[in-house]
């Protein structure tokens, strides 16, 4: 191969067919994560099943049928976006195996990005099944966005918030430079509580008080899950949409900057513990 | 049984005094009284010849308080016997097997009715000595616990930063959902809150106690739980309560005062605070036996992570009240997965929703579910192959 862009590209090619193949490596601990989504989606869809009961009632700007449209597109969303391996870079840095990595010749963060990537593939894969499974047993309304602007819109938001995933997880998986037993902790603060509740994994954040949402909105949390949905349900004019668009991609650039920042002044402050 | 084998029984029962005096009037000494007259006369009825047995005493230590302690002790009475006599007698050892078989049970009756002839202030001592016992041990194991915790005050107070903010950011979610949508499956918000509050109360106790379910894989994997099984305590109290969570010690008293707070609001009378502390005292039972099925389930299959992140997940499903469930959703988490049960009646109680059968059901289903899962577990131990170690 004599092109040296397709060689490059080769390299994290075959980095994306092992991380794919490692995945099914833990079988056991892949399906058990996905049967745990499952149960997040059954708790949010009977939730929002029970508030919408009765018929024609709109609540928070939502009418039953794009509120189960949002319970569903949460499986989808949530693989594209939250589906990751970058965790693990914490305990490369705790554990000192990023010395390892540095001597490859790749670049680190192409490398967890081509990992994300295949992570993500797995998880839409059965996500998708999970998805039509699901509607076949529960049989929801479901609203299906025909505007080719916001679909194209829709999927411009969700690149964009895997990439602000990324960069977040990257930030925070640096703590362990600095201190390496905090590594787990930083992680759970981020993910567990931040994304989980902030990005609108959970529910809606149209559920809160405006002067909440709007505190929000300068946060990169809600431009992760609830803000591409707001997209494909139509809800967001072109004025909000584009200028969401905007944020979030100067979301993406800050966090770039912060993330180039506090890795190479991790990489500084690196001591190779353990090895 | 090989020779060795027996070996280590014989110095084990250096205490009997036995066996055979004469092969043509064999003697065994036995000392239990009326046993020992009915084992003469039964042993002489079932020998088809003319041999005269003269049982008078068997030296077993009273202070062998076990049954089966005294079955291995006969077992190996039987084995002396058999293979002293073998080849010489013929079917004297089918006949002392069946002896063996019919002395034991009766012995173990007598033992049982020994047990009972105790005074019950002596019984009842004794258990609150072994009580202390344990207590003193979940004294020392929690200290331990918390010190290795607390050696780390920065990833405690992230965890505790974490927890905290999840029950505001939860409580919010909430109060601003039903707020807007006036009722949810018909209850109002501080009802709504407090059946999430009464989760908290069930999940956030029971993982203050039953923190170490979650170590428990790396003493299966690294094969140290066969020390935990040498121990003189019980194996199931180590693995279940060797390790309480000292970041749910500090979240607990606010949780409970915030509970009280809000129980305040939906003016109980007395009797349906005493449903609320029974029913909930049956709640704390299913969860300790889900733990222990997390834990056999475990020794069977090393999997011990997921499983009880999946029972998290299931328990998550009654943070509302399982009345927003369909059918039969519903009926699933109310009596195949009992968290309906377990967190959704407590609070039904205290709001005076639960009738006599629901009370009956809900008491009866915790005492049902720890029994089933402590012969679970020992099942489970009887698999144990100790792998790793």
């Amino acid at each position: 191969m004599k092109n040296p862009v397709l060689k490059r590209l080769s390299r994290y090619f075959a980095v994306f067919k092992i991380s794919f193949h490692q995945e099914f490596a833990y079988r056991v601990s892949f399906i058990m994560w996905r049967v745990r989504n499952i149960f997040q989606i059954f708790i949010v869809f009977f939730l929002w099943d029970t508030v919408f009961s009765t018929q024609g009632r709109v609540i928070f700007g939502y009418d039953r049928t794009r509120m189960l449209t949002y319970v569903f597109g949460l499986i989808i969303v949530r693989a594209f976006v939250l589906s990751s391996r970058a965790a693990d870079v914490a305990g490369h840095v705790a554990r000192g195996e990023l010395s390892d990595y540095l001597i490859r010749p790749i670049d680190y963060f192409k490398y967890w990005f081509t990992r994300d990537l295949s992570s993500k593939f797995l998880n839409i894969s059965f996500a998708s099944v999970e998805t039509l499974v699901l509607y076949l047993i529960l049989r929801p309304p479901f609203f299906i966005q025909t505007s080719p602007f916001s679909i194209v819109s829709f999927i411009l938001s969700i690149v964009l918030a895997m990439l602000i995933f990324f960069m977040l997880l990257f930030i925070v998986n640096s703590v362990p430079f600095w201190a390496p037993e905090m590594g787990w902790g930083s992680h759970f603060l981020l993910t567990v509580i931040f994304v989980e509740f902030l990005s609108g994994a959970l529910f809606p954040l149209d559920v809160l008080p405006i002067a909440f949402q709007n505190i929000l909105s300068f946060t990169p949390f809600p431009y992760l899950i609830f803000f591409p949905l707001q997209i494909y349900l139509g809800k967001v004019g072109t004025a909000i949409l584009i200028k969401g668009i905007l944020v979030s991609a100067a979301w993406v650039f800050i966090l770039w900057l912060v993330m180039k920042s506090v890795w190479n002044k991790g990489l500084k402050a690196y001591q190779a513990y353990g090895r | 049984m090989g020779d060795s084998h027996f070996g280590y029984y014989q110095n084990e029962i250096s205490n009997f005094q036995f066996p055979i005096k004469s092969m043509n009037y064999p003697t065994l000494h036995f000392v239990t009284g009326g046993v020992s007259r009915w084992a003469s006369s039964f042993a002489a009825s079932l020998h088809p010849h003319p041999v005269r047995w003269d049982i008078r005493e068997v030296r077993i230590k009273k202070k062998f308080s076990k049954p089966k302690k005294i079955i291995e002790k006969i077992k190996i009475l039987y084995l002396k016997l058999a293979l002293t006599l073998r080849g010489r007698i013929s079917d004297f050892g089918k006949a002392l097997y069946r002896f063996y078989q019919k002395y034991s049970e009766v012995f173990l009756l007598e033992i049982r009715k020994r047990k009972t002839d105790k005074p019950i202030t002596e019984t009842l001592l004794n258990s609150l000595k072994r009580l202390g016992y344990y207590m003193r041990i979940w004294y020392m194991m929690s200290k331990n616990s918390f010190l290795m915790v607390l050696s780390q005050k920065k990833v405690l107070l992230i965890f505790l930063l974490g927890k905290v903010l999840r029950f505001i950011f939860f409580m919010t979610f909430l109060f601003f959902l039903v707020k807007g949508a006036n009722r949810l499956a018909g209850y109002t918000v501080n009802q709504t809150i407090f059946f999430f509050l009464t989760f908290m109360v069930i999940d956030t106790t029971s993982q203050f106690f039953f923190r170490e379910v979650y170590r428990f894989r790396h003493l299966l994997i690294s094969g140290d739980f066969d020390l935990v099984l040498t121990k003189p305590i019980s194996a199931l109290f180590r693995v279940l309560m060797g390790g309480a969570d000292v970041i749910d010690l500090i979240t607990i008293p606010p949780l409970y005062a915030i509970t009280i707070y809000f129980g305040s609001l939906l003016a109980p009378n007395a009797f349906q605070i005493y449903l609320y502390f029974t029913l909930l005292i049956s709640g704390f039972l299913i969860a300790t036996a889900f733990h222990i099925i997390v834990l056999s389930l475990g020794i069977i299959t090393l999997e011990v992570d997921h499983t009880i992140m999946v029972y998290r997940d299931v328990t998550s499903m009654a943070r509302f009240p399982v009345d927003i469930y369909k059918q039969p959703l519903r009926g699933v988490l109310t009596y195949l997965l009992p968290i309906g049960i377990m967190i959704t009646l407590p609070a039904k109680a205290f709001m005076g929703l639960v009738t006599p059968f629901g009370i009956f059901v809900s008491i009866s289903f915790g005492i049902l579910t720890l029994y089933l899962a402590v012969r679970f577990w020992r099942v489970a131990l009887q698999r144990y192959t100790s792998a790793s170690s």
